[in-house]
């Protein structure tokens, strides 16, 4: 035969019991715990903060600094006549990937331009009507 | 040089916060009382605070995991997270409804850690049977302790922090940031939820 199921009564008041005590080991961390605060009270959240927020602003610096050393193109970069130093720079100056384009357009000139007409259809139509 | 800890202990059971740090009798909170103090570095408020908290609050981890070292573990990160808040502690609220605010959240995310890393278990296996011995309410403790820690976690806090911490609707509401009608509901429904329980168990 089933047990009736306890009341609504019965549950709260089984609820507001103590289901476990704190063990020694429980109170003894909690000792050491607060010894240690005790014997180093610079180690607290108050006394790291401030440094925290000086290690941030640090680091904010440096990274300001390095954006402001990284080459971003600009309109002038695509227009080399609106810029002075660009216009004035000595063409020697190029690098290897500039060596590879030139070579490219050097290679591109030297292709008949006659290769690139458009046949004549006129001519072509009539011939083969 | 510090204190005894057997007579530290017997003093602080036998009095108030405020007779205990020779404070004068105010009508605040004692909780938020000792947590102001702790936030200006008073340990020896902590001290009164954790002799004070650490029975409910491994009762309530412990109703909520079944598992009496989990308890004392999420006891003591409560404490800790405690102590690092206390220096922005505003007594906005009864001391309570911070402390278990903190106590919510851990368990949350103990559950989260919980889901992600499972229990060896196995699954095939059938569950245990648990039948109470007779009518004693004794009888039930393991079913009814079975049947609690199956509720949702939503369900079984508000019914927890009402009849062990006898906490109010308002002050509930303000722990799980709901309302207090929502409260009500949930705590009615954790009941009817439980009892299902406890004829599926029994």
């Amino acid at each position: 035969m089933k047990s009736p199921l306890p009341s609504d009564q019965q549950i709260d008041s089984f609820l507001r019991e103590n289901p476990a005590r704190a063990s020694e080991h429980f109170d003894s961390r909690i000792e050491d715990w607060i010894d240690q605060l005790e014997t180093q009270p610079a180690a607290s959240a108050r006394a790291r903060r401030p440094r925290f927020r000086v290690i941030a602003a640090l680091a904010g610096g440096i990274a300001a600094a390095l954006i402001a050393l990284l080459p971003i193109p600009s309109t002038t970069d695509r227009n080399p006549a609106a810029s002075p130093a660009l216009a004035n720079a000595n063409p020697t100056d190029s690098t290897p990937l500039d060596e590879e384009l030139f070579a490219l357009l050097d290679l591109v000139d030297a292709v008949d331009p006659a290769v690139f007409d458009e046949p004549d259809m006129t001519a072509f139509l009539a011939e083969n009507s | 040089m510090r204190e005894p800890k057997d007579r530290r202990s017997t003093e602080m059971e036998n009095c108030s916060i405020m007779e205990w740090m020779d404070l004068p009798a105010t009508d605040q909170d004692p909780g938020s009382l000792a947590l102001l103090r702790v936030g200006q570095g008073d340990l020896r408020a902590l001290r009164w605070l954790v002799d004070e908290w650490k029975q409910p609050l491994i009762g309530f981890f412990y109703r909520s995991t079944r598992s009496h070292a989990d308890a004392e573990e999420l006891a003591f990160q409560a404490f800790d997270k405690l102590h690092r808040a206390a220096p922005r502690y505003q007594p906005s609220a009864k001391f309570t409804t911070f402390l278990f605010t903190i106590a919510r959240n851990l368990l949350i995310t103990h559950h989260r850690k919980q889901k992600v890393r499972p229990t060896l278990v196995d699954a095939d296996a059938a569950p245990e049977a648990v039948t109470p011995r007779g009518t004693d309410l004794h009888d039930w403790q393991e079913v009814i302790e079975i049947a609690l820690a199956e509720l949702d976690e939503a369900h079984r806090t508000p019914l927890l922090l009402a009849t062990r911490e006898g906490l109010s609707h308002q002050e509930i509401a303000r722990v799980l940031r709901i309302s207090t009608s929502n409260v009500k509901v949930r705590i009615h429904r954790a009941r009817k939820m439980l009892k299902t329980k406890l004829q599926e168990l029994s």
